[in-house]
């Protein structure tokens, strides 16, 4: 029980002919320490929704609570609260402005008011968490990295405040397979090391279905269902009716299960597709052999 | 027909760093063919495609298209009618405050007389089927339809040759399927030669043939089963292969004689069912 | 929640003002406006009145969204007038503490108040009628027998065109930029008001520089489409002047005509 989502309803222009309700009483319960993914198509509600966790913006009615803190009401300490749960939006290269690598990263830490040399520590651990030497690149302008490397300084500097939890919005936008890679296995370290909780915002089935231990599929400012990998990806129709596809290898496994062959389903990868075949047909195998 | 020969292409980083894109590259594209070339980044891919209309020029080596060569300043304009580009970002190639406005620019630049400009238009929105959307501001629309935009306006322009470059790299699902359907339909009911640059592989398995590209070079061309069966090729080039090859490759290693030239998930469960 | 921004105001209606030329409007509001400066007694004021009603009328537009963009320059107005109520030098009315309303005051703030309302009433109605690209256009077709004194109107048209359409991309850019900045930590509202300008900095650089690499873009996109300037360009909005603008024009030099014409009656000037 870290962050709780009561009854979230949110508008955009209330009140006026233009009045869109991007949220629609949304109730939800992101445990600390958990991967969890959040997944819709363009214009589902699913950034809305992120945007509340640490006060970006403001429900219309209901409640958000950090902890046990209800987060939504007069006279909280936003600033708090945007240290504890880090957000990292979309493209997060384009938000880069200060003269040095190091400055853009230490940015973010500064605004906390805690000492330069706190500062430095935490520029430094952030820039080797995303694979970025300080010596070589601290004092060079981040406009003449490349965009994989822009994109990792973008990151370090939300890192390099230590959240607790860690909202990122497609962070593998338009990056080649490596690139992309490497990101999420950043993600999976920071979860399992240092038990960040991360809250992954994806359109991308496969991604998501790499580390993530949950899913909660947003369709039209509702939650249309929340559960683990299997749960999920065990409603197929549902996930087409919200304009998402199961990743191949799943749907694989899911044509042998019409075919007759009992193998699970809640497999996503071909690594993971590779071991669960084999073990089937090692146990035909020796069936077979039994047989004999 | 669009033919490369011999291209090299080196750019000056400042004084004294010289840096080669394309590093002897050859290649004849067919009219009508649906060619894709893929490559990570960094591999020239994006600066190949923009030889093929003339915004970059060669170093050395030649590129002609239908007869003309892209290094002679008077067939340049002609070369940009004939040869339509789509580019990475749905916003950036935009013009005009309204769809139909922005179709219209280039047949306005080439100087065609108004009316027929309109008749072009309504054609160009009608094959992408964005005949509602005529009069809307682009910045309401959604990624996929800014990029079927801008095929409208390369159709508006009477190109022949269609070259996108990773048109759905910064698009959600739905939007890269609404645009890859709209590149099918162009090349298979009107014709249109299309060159499409991207790192999905999912896309470049729907092409007639594939480049592969990697340090400025070409590393393998061929139809897309005879490609993306050189996985450890692929992969030492830094790309992905289409999930069902990539399994396929996987139970090879464990000795079971499963064929790497398999994409269709039917195909693979065929294979599988007598091993289960 | 920038995405609905109304640019210019323009609404679109099947208005007879609607369907005019943008240049017979921008050459209306021109006369128009010399009308209105012109105007020195009563009965002209009335004609010009009469007239700009009868325009708001025709127009279409609901009298709320009318209202609407008249907001911003009331309390202009009123000051203007309460400027001239009491620094006018004349008979004296009325006595507010330290200020003096003067009856001269009183006619000529009046009178300067309603200049402003026609104003404003005569350009909402040019902008709330014509969409900024048929504004755009018309001006770069009345400007353009200026290219032959080196003015480069097309390219300034393509300028105000283009910045038009980024208006609202930009806007968004900024909300995202000016989220992501918060989101770690950077707070506009408190400080000196040079701490202040400073933490503007993580929002403006990050636009500019955003701004660069669009305009980069879209230069090679322009290229790639056989751009290359005015010459020989066409449009597929071709501006063609019918029936209704040679009589809007007729019209309108009518009645400033016939404001000269009061003027020299010389009734009441004010």
């Amino acid at each position: 029980m870290s962050i709780f989502i009561e009854h979230l309803t949110h508008l955009y222009s209330p009140g006026s002919p233009l009045q869109v309700k991007a949220l629609d009483d949304i109730t939800l319960q992101i445990e600390a320490g958990e991967f969890l993914a959040i997944i819709g198509q363009s214009g589902s509600g699913k950034s809305t929704l992120v945007q509340h966790f640490n006060g970006l913006l403001k429900p219309s009615s209901g409640n958000i609570y950090l902890e046990g803190q209800n987060i939504t009401v007069k006279g909280v300490n936003l600033r708090l609260i945007r240290q504890r749960v880090g957000m990292i939006f979309q493209y997060p290269e384009q938000q880069l402005f200060e003269e040095t690598v190091f400055d853009d990263v230490a940015f973010g830490p500064r605004n906390l008011g805690i000492t330069e040399e706190d500062v430095e520590k935490r520029v430094q651990n952030a820039l080797a968490l995303v694979g970025l030497d300080k010596q070589k690149v601290g004092s060079r302008s981040p406009f003449q990295l490349s965009g994989g490397q822009m994109r990792r300084v973008a990151i370090a500097g939300v890192l390099a405040m230590q959240p607790d939890y860690l909202i990122l919005d497609e962070p593998t936008a338009n990056l080649d397979p490596q690139g992309r890679d490497e990101i999420l296995f950043l993600l999976d370290k920071l979860n399992k090391e240092q038990k960040v909780t991360i809250i992954l915002v994806s359109h991308s089935m496969e991604e998501v279905a790499r580390f993530a231990e949950r899913i909660v599929v947003v369709h039209e400012g509702k939650v249309l269902t929340v559960g683990t990998l299997a749960e999920v990806f065990a409603e197929e129709s549902q996930l087409e009716k919200v304009g998402l596809a199961l990743p191949p290898i799943t749907k694989l496994m899911k044509e042998l299960n019409r075919a007759g062959k009992k193998v699970e389903t809640a497999v996503f990868t071909p690594k993971q597709a590779t071991s669960e075949l084999l073990k089937i047909i090692k146990e035909k195998r020796v069936r077979g052999k039994k047989d004999v | 027909m669009i033919e490369i020969k011999n291209l090299l292409h080196h750019y000056y980083i400042n004084e004294e760093k010289k840096l080669t894109a394309l590093d002897g590259i050859h290649l004849s594209i067919e009219k009508g063919e649906f060619l894709a070339i893929i490559g990570a980044n960094g591999s020239g891919k994006s600066t190949l495609s923009r030889h093929l209309n003339g915004l970059l020029l060669p170093s050395s080596g030649d590129v002609i298209v239908d007869g003309m060569n892209t290094k002679e300043e008077n067939n340049i304009w002609q070369i940009r009618q004939a040869v339509g580009m789509v580019f990475q970002n749905p916003e950036n190639q935009i013009v005009a405050a309204v769809v139909e406005e922005d179709i219209a620019f280039g047949p306005e630049n080439l100087g065609v007389a108004p009316a027929e400009i309109r008749e072009r238009v309504n054609f160009a929105l009608q094959v992408v089927g964005m005949e509602k959307w005529r009069n809307h501001p682009p910045h309401l629309l959604s990624g996929g339809q800014k990029q079927k935009i801008a095929i409208a306006g390369a159709l508006a322009l009477g190109s022949q040759y269609l070259v996108l470059d990773e048109p759905t790299a910064m698009l959600d699902p739905a939007g890269r399927r609404d645009v890859l359907q709209t590149i099918q339909k162009l090349h298979q009911e009107k014709g249109l030669t299309v060159i499409l640059i991207t790192h999905f592989m999912e896309e470049a398995v729907e092409a007639e043939r594939v480049v592969v590209m990697g340090e400025g070079k070409i590393f393998l061309e061929g139809k897309p089963e005879d490609v993306f069966v050189q996985v450890e090729q692929l992969k030492k080039l830094g790309l992905d292969v289409p999930a069902m090859t990539e399994l396929a490759f996987l139970l090879q290693q464990e000795k079971l004689d499963i064929p790497l030239n398999i994409f269709k998930i039917d195909e693979m469960v065929k294979y599988l069912c007598p091993y289960l | 929640m920038f995405r609905n921004i109304i640019i210019g105001q323009y609404i679109p209606r099947d208005s007879k003002i609607h369907q005019l030329d943008p240049r017979t409007k921008l050459l209306s509001v021109f006369f128009l406006l010399i009308a209105t400066f012109v105007i020195s007694n009563p009965l002209g004021y009335l004609l010009l009145t009469v007239f700009s009603l009868c325009l708001v009328g025709t127009a279409q537009i609901p009298t709320k969204i009318f209202l609407q963009s008249l907001k911003p320059i009331f309390w202009f107005i009123v000051f203007t007038m309460g400027f001239h109520f009491f620094l006018t030098e004349g008979k004296e009315l009325v006595h507010l503490g330290p200020l003096v309303m003067t009856e001269e005051g009183v006619k000529r703030g009046i009178a300067m108040g309603w200049r402003l309302l026609l104003l404003i009433v005569f350009s909402s109605l040019l902008t709330l009628t014509t969409s900024p690209l048929s504004l755009t256009d018309g001006l770069e077709t009345l400007f353009n027998p200026w290219k032959r004194f080196g003015v480069p109107v097309h390219e300034m048209a393509m300028m105000i065109t283009i910045a038009l359409r980024f208006i609202p991309t930009l806007l968004e850019e900024a909300e995202k930029i000016l989220k992501a900045q918060t989101a770690r930590g950077m707070d506009f509202s408190q400080g000196s008001l040079w701490r202040r300008v400073k933490a503007l900095l993580p929002l403006l650089v990050p636009l500019f520089i955003g701004a660069f690499r669009r305009a980069d873009d879209l230069a090679v996109a322009m290229e790639a489409r056989c751009y290359r300037g005015g010459v020989g360009r066409t449009r597929m909005k071709d501006l063609q002047m019918t029936g209704i603008d040679l009589w809007g024009l007729v019209f309108v030099l009518l009645v400033l005509l016939a404001i000269i014409e009061i003027n020299r009656l010389g009734v009441w000037s004010i």
